[in-house]
């Protein structure tokens, strides 16, 4: 890229933007014109525009129709619960057998098995499938009171976004949102403590609320990271303080990820990855046009960087990649096909690897299944779907998580998702019993419990699967429901159009506070000090929460 | 130039206020669906170049908008949002359907010709023979009328990237369209 092709660029952005044609060359801003022109010239048939608005209104007038009821959900009914309860255990009996059948291979992928051969991947993991048992237990939440759980408003106005939480807590970052014109716009970010009585608002030097980015702007070690509008990187030491700079103007380095002690940042720029360190100056590791479109992620110790780059269409290799993080040298390199070609449109962001712990880590492929890697000796990798068959694979890199002790992968069934989960240390594989038409689920923080969420039917309903097989019934909720488990895992927070409610887990049984407050509720952040925030949505304009646990 | 970008008098309802009474009001949600008919269906149509497949995603992705509207929050503007969905529903229709233009033609049609041109006439045609990154670009930014920024969050690229890859997927087009008339009889 040299200096006259960047001006162009530029001249050109902003001919698109204004129609200033400035210092653009004329052929270029000729084929601006009619490639807009195309664009104006497309307008959909009036025919079928009227056709889709009327069944669109016919869908929206339609009555909800009831939660469409799981064989779970008829478990909670009174009549006839013993009954079903029966047919709970055969159920899972059922499922049991299954997972025995694919642990004892017969719907492995060929050329894969758990001891290897030669010529063919080498297991280099010791995860063991063997089924657990579900003892199904369910219960019924009790209802809390409210006022066991102070709620403070910092803020009202008409529309705001919470952007995040200091580590600690103690500070808050949100957006107030402007709505003019038909648009919604930034309007300004303000940096406030807990209490809502210390204010700044950095957001004069924000180039845009768009680019914000993964990770989270606050940095595990409670700083605060922010791109300037002249595209230099910025970092907030204190929150208020003066920024310092760590990325010059005109740099426009995307954060990829963090470590977890947030010395250390890994960005992208102009097809080349660069690391940043504290204390050291940033710098590019590799060579130019290596990475395309990346997902990157530090060990849990920051030792390494794995980067996982690209698929395109015309590039249809996936290529992990693994740094050692002080010195940015490649450990090793490993170029994954994709398992099918992408269609001709796609480009797929390669997905940051989730590691397990210091030195094992998943890499997600695109429509592949998800293989597990060793930091040592980088291959031979094993696919995960080894205990689980080639079907195995999940539909999206967030249908698998971990807590450091515990797997949780989410896969599609017949008519229904299924829910495994994997003890890390010692190996067990079991299916969860809960299950859905198209659940979300999220994995606790300090167990294997799992929250589920189901908004199947029209309605919404949660559940809490315990590591021992109890199912606990959440509160209920409305529509739009965003749920988070606080950091103890005792406890989680539900927030939808029908309000926040909170669910306390209390040693077999579960305790709901509903609703804590009414409105729609969004933006769910647990502080480490306990304390729950939210944003609720009125008809008046929108409130900044923070709800404080007895 | 023709923008795409519209901008609405003050006393017209925001996205944001409408979306979140279109949870509840069909009104809302059919006067949101006016809205971006025409900016999702565009995006579509340069996609797929197809007006029957474009109809079918185009419904499919206001479907899914209706059923995960209470989802949407106002963190990107509503125009992104559906984009967004447009893009996942293309992903599938190529999922089932393999591209019709072989990836190595487009990619051997790499020469750029930056004195010529490209001609209004030529534009339906070039699009289908680009690279898909840069046809997808060019859709996202004239056809759906999305930013720089909107471009860049939705792409994984930085800004300074997204107007380089538009500059370089332009000047492609023109060595496209320049070939192409070369070769005609």
């Amino acid at each position: 890229m040299n200096r006259d092709e960047q001006r162009a660029a530029e001249a050109l952005a902003s001919f698109i933007e204004t129609g200033e044609a400035g210092t653009l060359p004329p052929p270029l801003a000729a084929s601006a014109d009619a490639l807009g022109a195309h664009a104006h010239s497309i307008a959909p048939d009036a025919t079928f525009a009227a056709r889709l608005e009327a069944r669109l209104l016919a869908q929206h007038a339609a009555p909800s129709e009831p939660p469409r009821r799981s064989w779970l959900a008829a478990l909670f009914r009174p009549v006839g619960r013993l009954a079903w309860a029966g047919l709970v255990v055969l159920l899972a009996i059922g499922l049991t057998l299954m997972l025995r059948a694919l642990s004892q291979g017969e719907a492995r992928p060929a050329g894969v098995s758990p001891t290897g051969t030669p010529g063919e991947p080498t297991p280099v993991v010791t995860l063991t499938p063997t089924e657990g048992a579900a003892t199904v237990v369910t219960t019924q939440p009790a209802a809390g009171d409210p006022e066991r759980y102070p709620i403070t408003e910092l803020v009202r106005t008409p529309a705001l976004a919470l952007d995040g939480l200091s580590p600690d807590g103690q500070w808050v970052t949100y957006w107030e949102l402007s709505e003019e014109g038909g648009m919604t716009t930034p309007g300004q970010l303000v940096l406030s403590d807990r209490t809502g009585t210390e204010l700044c608002t950095p957001s004069a030097a924000l180039a845009s609320r768009d680019n914000l980015f993964e990770p989270r702007p606050w940095l595990a070690d409670g700083r605060y990271l922010y791109m300037g509008e002249d595209g230099g990187l910025r970092l907030l030491d204190e929150p208020c303080g003066e920024p310092r700079s760590i990325a010059p103007a005109g740099s426009w380095l995307t954060p990829l990820a963090a470590s977890d002690d947030g010395q250390q940042l890994a960005l992208m720029g102009q097809d080349r990855l660069w690391l940043w360190r504290e204390g050291e100056a940033i710098r590019p590791i590799g060579d130019e046009g290596s990475v395309i479109f990346p997902g990157a992620s530090f060990s849990p110790d920051g030792r390494w960087l794995a980067v996982s780059s690209g698929p395109s269409a015309d590039l249809p290799s996936t290529s992990l990649t693994l740094r050692e993080a002080a010195t940015g040298q490649a450990h090793w390199t490993h170029d994954l096909p994709s398992p099918e070609p992408l269609g001709g449109t796609e480009n797929r962001p390669g997905e940051p690897p989730l590691w397990l712990d210091a030195e094992r880590m998943v890499v997600t492929l695109p429509r592949g299944e998800p293989l597990l890697f060793t930091v040592g000796e980088g291959g031979p990798s094993q696919p995960l779907s080894t205990f689980f068959g080639v079907e195995a694979r999940p539909d999206s890199f967030h249908d698998i998580q971990s807590n450091g002790s515990t797997l949780l992968w989410q896969r599609a069934g017949e008519g229904t998702a299924e829910l495994l989960r994997y003890d890390l240390a010692t190996g067990e594989v079991m299916s969860c019993v809960v299950s859905a038409e198209n659940p979300r689920a999220l994995l606790a923080p300090t167990s294997a419990d799992v929250l589920l969420v189901d908004e199947g039917g029209g309605a919404g309903r949660l559940w809490v699967e315990s590591a021992g097989g109890e199912i606990i019934e959440g509160p209920a909720a409305g529509m739009g429901i965003e749920a988070a488990w606080a950091p103890d895992g005792r406890r989680y927070a539900v927030g939808s159009s029908e309000g926040l409610a909170l669910a306390e887990l209390d040693g077999g049984g579960t305790t709901t506070v509903t609703p804590l407050a009414g409105g729609w509720a969004s933006d769910l952040h647990w502080g480490a000090d306990g304390a729950l925030w939210a944003v609720v949505r009125t008809p008046d304009g929108a409130r900044l929460l923070r709800v404080e646990m007895p | 130039m023709n923008r795409l970008i519209a901008t609405a008098p003050p006393d017209v309802p925001s996205d944001l206020a409408l979306a979140r009474r279109a949870v509840a009001e069909p009104a809302a949600f059919a006067e949101l669906y006016r809205r971006h008919l025409p900016t999702v269906y565009r995006y579509l149509v340069a996609r797929l170049g197809h007006v029957q497949e474009a109809e079918d995603l185009t419904a499919q992705c206001f479907e899914a908008a209706l059923h995960g509207l209470a989802r949407y929050d106002g963190r990107s503007s509503l125009a992104t949002w559906l984009i967004g969905i447009a893009r996942h529903k293309l992903a599938d229709h190529f999922r089932r359907a393999r591209p019709t233009v072989p990836l190595d033609e487009a990619a051997l049609l790499a020469d750029p010709a930056p004195d010529r041109a490209l001609a209004r006439a030529e534009v339906a045609d070039v699009l289908r023979r680009l690279p898909p990154e840069r046809a997808e670009l060019l859709a996202l930014r004239f056809y759906a009328g999305l930013s720089v920024a909107e471009c860049a969050r939705l792409l994984g690229r930085s800004e300074g990237a997204i107007k380089m890859l538009t500059l370089r997927a332009i000047q492609q087009a023109q060595g496209l369209a320049a070939r192409q008339s070369e070769e005609a009889p």
